[in-house]
């Protein structure tokens, strides 16, 4: 009864505030907005139905988990608010048992947060079925589907949150507390995320809110059929989730309702024996007699001297006050503490360490506070938190009055919270710089560059970090009531970070946004800094001008109706702020319009919605002339100059066409690079210009005498490229100071229609009325085979010309360089054709040179490593494994038809690589990666420069159509060359190392749902189950019958022909090379994707003679095979697979010497196999090499049970 | 200029909050400078009269001028020679008492370190907080806290002291004290005291007005409107239960227990008739008779003197 009526008035009491509806409102809108701003794009393009139940939990998680933010007060009030309305000396002294006291504000907090969690439902169920949304995007409705989300993530998410909430604010007696509680579940719900894939379950345990194990059902573990018909149910991971953090909770609760006592705060604390003397009475004086009447005489002195004294006073009180509070410098401490633990693991290239260079360490410590992905975040988060305390604090220590009534000016109060916000943030900075200076010193290998840290950390961070900071205070100081200001500056954070989703792009329009920087060592800032420089500026005038507001605003009266408040800054607008406003305002103004200016009039502004409509109406006006005859490119003479410093590049080009057809050509097509002016086109024969689509980039010009079969046009142009001011998007950093490289895809014309700059997502097409079809072609569409982008084979010759101090890379041999008024020219030609797709840089590189002769003869290749200087720690590496490379491709697939090849480094802090033919670019990243400090003891350098050189044969030479199924053909192929090349040069425990990177992959959870590798269409297939199955193929049937397989497909491809190649031509060329029996393997491994379920049940042995060991082995196989929607179908098996036995290992190794190895005909269900083995055996295994494809592979092996 | 503090005018302020309570209404005082006392009961509208002229509140309409002070539009001004004790306040229960005094009084503009370091000791010293300076706030006793309320409140030697109810929580013999502090500070400045205690009054005031229902009742000095009562206040001994006959027939002012019997005080010009005695009026008196509007609507006590001669 009494617990009744306590559930009652605390639920009735928060029902009828403002705020509860308030949050029913913004979280029933935030699940609207990520519907349709997120999933229902994502349903266009056909990714799952719009009302997939997995949509729904997905949507469900995503606002629990933002919940956590929004709703903390609800926990913090029924936790704390008698104390802090001082009701509690009423209550606690009532007749009520604990139990009924807290359960009944327990109870009432939880039944609030599913209350307003029912927010989440409603808004799906508006987005779904209130927009209009077509009809095919949506399945049948289903109850299940509500309820189950509801009932298994929202409901048992807000009973967690709610019980750590409300033990933590009962516990410490501060409604605060359920705001760090929220914070810190929604941090462990973003941070535990991105890891799931390596934590594997424990992830998906430690979560509470359990968020990341929705979230990659929709991205990576469920199948299309599952995710669309699947109900989320309550098993594995998930239950043991829901499980294990009830029983938390409850604990927890039972925990508070143990400590929690009925005392008043006050006087739990230890009284000091001072006090008790003071006992009130006649006996002691109240007021010292001698001294009345010896009135102090000081008066203040007022004025600008006196303002800035204050002001000093404020701040530093202030600072102190927060710093030394728990969630001020000791939880920054803490963060900073964790970042440095984590750069270990961030400084890592697919998993190989980084040397720890100060660029790269602070590519991770910094990132704009509104970028999601970064434990900014939580810096955000805290300065609203700070922001809080600080226009707070006094009012809530009750000494409001006492200090607006003192003689002191609204700006110096908000400046001194803004400057003590600022001091703190520095202090965080600092704690930062420390973590990176530490972690560096403890990596080890490279120098700390305090002269870097400093401008990076309290320059460019900190201006982002008091922007914001300023927002955060002023967002406090107008809405003046805490929680509420909590709610609307989180609001306001996540429109900010989810700008540009919400359709606003413009950074003019984005408070504290600006282009970012970049900074590595072998660019610098280059042209970066400028437009963030520029932008931070005008928001740091807005700033001014909201602050002027927030000064205006500022509550010091008792009064704070908007009325009244609206009475007070007119009469606080007096002369002095008028003049910071007109300032700040002509500052807006100026710099507002100097970047439009930069944006929009000195360069085109483009939104997202803009370029797509223009790759639309591309394909709508141009689309028809997709298969008129053009002449082909066959030659093309470059003559270039590159001035760094002034960002420009001006080219004159000729190009050599030839009509290859058998019908005569009366016009050519040309498609204009983007961002560069092309101009002086010229024909060697009468022409006329029919069109010149500028904003298209296309232009047609018509011969006045058809082009005959067979005859040769030359085509002359001027292309320049002059970096003007910036864009929105920054300054594009193709022109630089040092690491200048551009390709001809971007900037020099090409001749026809060119596919692939139509649109090709499926939603998009349908909104632009563009005709529906795959993203990519079908590996069935004989048409598509006859296209591939830049497939052209060409004669390439250029002078370049650069600044005196650079080096210029282009393909083919150097024939001269020259000096020439200041200027260095670089002569290049190429002895053998190229594929039409070629980079040209500059830069100022060192050199590694080394040369490879090919034994069968023929001239010799220089290898040639163009890196950033300093960075020597893998060119030579790269060399030898370039060396060979060429020594065992040419062997295996053919010779290489050039004279060099060559690695050039590229700014910038990724580690990958593109192989055009001859040079191939690595980024600066790559030159980091210190592979001999790899705990896998992997050389993964030397297995990418394979990897890269490989691409000379597949993708240069053999130039795959741009259909299903290209990547096998290239990337798969690239990785299985380099297998072969690690296990030759290099050794069979290398290749077991590479091996065993490749399947690190299969770890990952992910649908079984996909196409057979013949169309395979996404990374892993490319890169990890296509190199892995070419392998395994090899160890079936020799390596050398799929390498002569490779060969003829090369052969009967040569480059330039038509139609290109696909990956039915590859397997074609495999059928031919395998023996029947293996036939079926082939099939399963290529033309279906199939799964293998191979298990080790028992293994036991018995001694033999002479020393003999007779194992025997139950086993169980069988496979299925699974379509791309995800339906399994079981097969009966049929298949020879290996059988492996291993002596005992010695101390350290994993397996012992190989006992046994042969291959065994299995069929489907459990089986035993009985073998001999010549020494004692100490494990077994089926498939002990990982051949087959068995994601479930640790079963496969199993102890040897010795019998006596 | 210490030495002829300006008195402090009040004209026509009014003020009514959002929802709807007429908090002042037309109030218009003046106030010479010495301790002046605000009488009224609980909710009468003193605290908000105080705030405002403690600059914290904004009246809807009407003028506040301390000396040639704005006081509604030259806040700043007035803060700087402004002393506030508030009802209700709270301190950092962390500090000690030196530390945020000595904040306080940067923010009073006592921008020099010896200066200060002197006004705070004297202060502190004064208010008898010396030799608990450097304890936390947060184990300070109620009387202590007020003490060290007043302490800020002196800071700056205001010429405006503005004290709201401070006696509320002090025992007998730490009131006295405090109001004898008042009573010397108000040689030199003009001190508003707030209160709904009529002894606060009685004793030290030099003048007072009376409140109610956000209007002035009376405004007089109090040995004048206890003269002005001679005569008029007379008392009758009941049994309990015959309060109710006699409420239509007479203005009764006050009603009080007594032994299990009723003490009646009836505002009367004449004998109220048998049963009655007359009685000398006492402030409390003054007190009852204003709340029962026995001084005519405008509380000026010359008018009602005049109309019951």
């Amino acid at each position: 009864m009494k617990l009744r009526r306590i559930f009652a008035l605390e639920f009735g009491y928060q029902l009828r505030q403002v705020t509860t509806g308030l949050y029913f409102v913004v979280l029933l809108a935030l699940a609207f907005l990520i519907v349709v701003g997120n999933y229902l794009p994502d349903a266009r393009d056909g990714y799952f139905l719009l009302n997939a139940p997995i949509v729904l939990a997905a949507v469900t998680a995503i606002c629990s988990v933002k919940w956590l933010l929004i709703g903390a007060s609800v926990a913090g009030e029924a936790g704390t608010r008698d104390v802090q309305t001082r009701m509690h000396l009423l209550t606690y002294p009532a007749p009520v048992s604990k139990a009924q006291y807290l359960g009944g504000r327990f109870l009432a907090a939880f039944a609030l947060s599913a209350l307003v969690l029912l927010a989440i439902p409603a808004g799906l169920l508006l987005a779904v079925y209130g927009t209009g949304v077509e009809a095919e995007l949506l399945g049948p409705f289903r109850g299940a589907a509500y309820l189950t989300t509801f009932g298994f993530i929202a409901l048992p998410n807000a009973f967690f949150a709610s019980a750590l909430q409300f033990s933590v604010v009962t516990l410490s007696r501060r409604a605060l507390g359920s705001y760090l509680a929220g914070a810190a579940l929604f941090a462990v719900a973003y941070l535990i995320w991105p890891v799931l894939p390596q934590t594997g379950n424990w992830g998906r345990l430690a979560d509470p809110m359990s968020f990341g194990l929705v979230l990659d059902h929709v991205s990576t573990d469920w199948s299309p059929v599952e995710k669309n018909t699947r109900l989320l149910s309550l098993d594995g991971p998930f239950l043991a989730n829901r499980l294990l953090w009830l029983g938390f909770s409850l604990a927890l609760l039972a925990f508070t309702y143990w400590r929690f006592q009925f005392n008043i705060p006050e006087s739990a604390r230890k009284v000091q024996p001072a006090a008790q003397l003071d006992a009130p009475g006649l006996s002691r004086p109240g007021w010292s007699p001698e001294a009345v009447g010896a009135r102090p005489t000081g008066r203040g002195t007022y004025g600008r001297t006196t303002h800035w004294r204050q002001l000093r006073r404020l701040t530093w009180t202030a600072f102190r006050q927060l710093a030394t509070s728990r969630a001020g410098l000791p939880l920054l401490t803490l963060l900073a503490l964790l970042v440095g633990l984590t750069i270990r693991g961030n400084l890592k290239g697919r998993g190989v360490p980084l040397l720890p260079r100060t660029d790269f360490v602070l590519d991770y410590l910094t990132a704009p506070l509104t970028e999601p992905a970064s434990f900014w975040v939580l810096l955000a988060l805290l300065t609203v938190f700070y922001a809080g305390e600080l226009v707070w604090r006094e009012r809530e220590a009750g000494l409001g009055d006492l200090v607006h009534a003192a003689p002191v000016p609204e700006w110096v109060l908000l400046l001194s919270r803004f400057l003590a916000l600022a001091l703190l943030l520095v202090g965080w900075l600092a704690l930062l710089l420390t973590a990176g200076l530490v972690a560096q010193a403890s990596l080890g290998g490279a120098r700390a560059e305090i002269g870097l840290y400093v401008p990076v950390l309290f320059g460019l961070q900190l201006v982002d970090c008091l922007l914001f900071a300023l927002l955060a205070l002023s967002v406090h100081v107008l809405v003046n009531q805490k929680f509420a200001g909590h709610l609307v500056a989180l609001l306001v954070y996540g429109a900010l970070t989810f700008a540009p989703t919400l359709g606003l792009e413009h950074k003019l329009l984005i408070y504290g946004a600006s282009p970012g920087w970049t900074y590595t060592e072998m660019a610098g800032f280059g042209p970066t800094l400028t437009p963030w420089l520029w932008f931070k500026a005008y928001w740091a005038a807005w700033a001014l001008l909201l602050a002027g507001v927030a000064g205006l605003f500022w509550v010091r009266s008792r009064e704070t109706g908007l009325g009244a408040r609206l009475r007070l800054a007119r009469q606080r607008l007096t002369g002095a702020v008028r003049w910071v406003a007109a300032g700040a305002a002509t500052g807006v103004v100026l710099l507002g319009g100097f970047i439009f200016y930069n944006t929009n009039v000195l360069n085109p502004y483009v939104s997202g919605a803009a370029a797509a409509a223009q790759r639309a109406s591309y394909e709508q006006r141009y689309h028809r002339y997709r298969n008129a005859p053009q002449p082909l490119l066959t030659g093309v003479r470059l003559g270039v100059e590159i001035y760094p410093r002034q960002r420009t590049v001006v080219i004159r080009g000729t190009y050599q066409l030839k009509n290859p057809g058998r019908a005569p050509i009366d016009s050519v097509h040309l498609a204009t690079g983007a961002g560069v002016a092309t101009s002086a086109v010229h024909l060697d024969q009468p022409f006329r210009e029919l069109l010149a689509d500028e904003a298209l980039g296309h232009r047609i010009y018509a011969l006045r005498r058809p082009l005959q079969p067979g005859d040769s046009l030359r085509l002359r142009f001027a292309v320049t490229y002059h970096a003007r001011g910036f864009t929105n998007g920054g300054a594009d950093a193709l022109v630089l100071d040092n690491g200048t490289s551009f390709r001809n895809m971007e900037w020099l014309p090409a001749i026809g229609y060119q596919p692939y700059r139509e649109l090709d997502e499926a939603g998009a097409r349908k909104a632009h009325g563009l005709p529906a079809r795959p993203a990519t072609p079908s590996l069935y569409d004989e048409a598509a085979r006859r296209y591939a982008p830049f497939a052209e084979q060409i004669r390439f010759e250029a002078v370049v010309g650069t600044d005196a101090d650079q080096q210029v890379v282009a393909p083919g041999t150097l024939r001269r360089t020259w000096l020439n008024a200041g200027r260095h020219y670089f002569h290049y030609a190429t002895d053998a054709p190229i594929r039409n797709e070629y980079a040209i840089f500059s830069a100022r590189y060192a050199v590694q040179e080394g040369r490879w002769r090919n034994p069968a003869g023929g001239p010799a290749v220089a290898v040639q490593v163009f890196y950033p200087p300093g960075l020597t720690l893998n060119p030579a590496r790269m060399v030898r494994s370039a060396q060979a490379s060429l020594d065992y491709y040419s062997r295996q697939f053919g010779p290489y038809p050039h004279r060099q090849l060559r690695f050039v480094a590229h700014p910038g802090y990724g580690f990958g690589h593109h192989a055009a033919p001859i040079d191939i670019t690595v980024e600066e990243g790559f030159f980091l990666l210190n592979p001999e400090a790899d705990a896998r003891g992997f050389d993964l350098v030397t297995a990418v420069v394979a990897h890269e050189v490989a691409h000379q044969w597949w993708g240069n030479q053999l130039k795959q159509a741009y259909v299903e199924g290209a990547g096998l053909i290239t990337e798969s192929l690239a990785w299985y060359s380099a297998l072969g090349m690690v296990e030759d040069k290099y050794g069979p425990e290398h290749l077991e190392r590479l091996l065993r990177f490749l399947r690190e992959e299969n770890e990952t959870p992910r649908t079984r749902a996909a196409l057979p590798l013949l169309q395979a269409n996404d990374w892993y297939q490319h890169y990890r189950k296509g190199p892995l199955a070419l392998y395994a193929l090899s160890q079936y049937m020799g390596r050398d019958r799929v390498n002569g397989a490779l060969r003829n497909l090369l052969a009967h491809h040569r480059p330039g022909t038509v139609p290109h190649p696909t990956s039915l031509d590859l397997y074609r060329e495999l059928q031919t090379a395998t023996p029947d029996s293996l036939r079926p393997l082939l099939h399963d491994l290529f033309a279906a994707n199939m799964f293998w379920d191979l298990a080790t049940e028992t293994a036991t042995a018995r001694q033999g003679q002479r020393g003999r060991w007779q194992v025997t082995l139950t086993l169980r196989a069988r496979k299925l095979v699974v379509d791309s929607l995800g339906a399994e179908t079981q097969l009966p098996l049929q298949d020879w697979v290996e059988v492996g036995v291993f002596g005992p290992a010695a101390a350290g190794q994993e397996f012992g010497k190989l006992l046994y190895r042969q291959k065994h005909l299995l069929k489907s269900g459990p089986q035993t196999i009985v073998v001999t083995v010549p020494g004692p055996p100490a494990r077994a295994a089926l498939d002990p090499r990982h051949l087959l494809v068995d994601w479930q592979s640790e079963d496969n092996y199993q102890a040897v049970q010795l019998i006596k | 200029m210490e030495n002829h503090p300006a008195g402090l005018t009040i004209r026509n302020v009014s003020k009514r909050y959002a929802n709807g309570v007429q908090a002042l209404h037309q109030v218009s005082l003046r106030v010479p400078p010495g301790l002046y006392g605000l009488l009224g009961p609980n909710g009468a509208g003193k605290s908000t009269l105080m705030r405002t002229l403690a600059t914290l509140q904004e009246p809807d309409e009407g003028h506040i001028q301390l000396g040639d002070i704005d006081v509604i539009h030259q806040k700043e001004a007035l803060r700087q020679t402004l002393g506030y004790l508030p009802q209700e306040f709270g301190l950092y229960p962390k500090a000690s008492a030196a530390e945020l005094l000595d904040y306080f009084a940067v923010l009073k503009g006592l921008t020099s370190r010896t200066e200060r370091q002197a006004v705070t000791e004297a202060l502190l010293r004064q208010t008898n907080l010396w030799d608990k300076r450097h304890q936390k706030l947060g184990g300070y006793s109620g009387g202590m806290r007020q003490r060290f309320g007043v302490a800020v409140a002196l800071l700056g030697n205001p010429r405006l002291l503005i004290v709201d109810e401070p006696t509320a929580g002090l025992d007998p013999a730490e009131r006295v004290r405090f109001l004898n502090l008042l009573s010397e500070l108000s040689d030199t400045s003009v001190v508003l005291l707030s209160t709904h205690i009529v002894a606060d009054v009685a004793e030290l005031c030099t003048n007072m007005a009376i409140i109610d229902q956000g209007q002035i009742r009376l405004e007089a000095e109090p040995l004048a409107a206890v003269t002005s009562l001679r005569g008029r206040i007379w008392r009758q001994l009941t049994a309990t239960a015959a309060l109710p006959p006699l409420a239509p027939e007479h203005r009764i002012i006050s009603a009080k227990r007594l032994s299990g019997r009723l003490l009646v005080h009836v505002h009367s010009p004449v004998s109220p008739g048998p049963g009655f005695e007359p009685v000398a009026p006492d402030l409390e008196d003054v007190y009852f008779s204003a709340l029962a509007g026995c001084f005519g609507p405008t509380g000026d006590l010359a008018q009602t003197q005049k109309a019951a001669r």
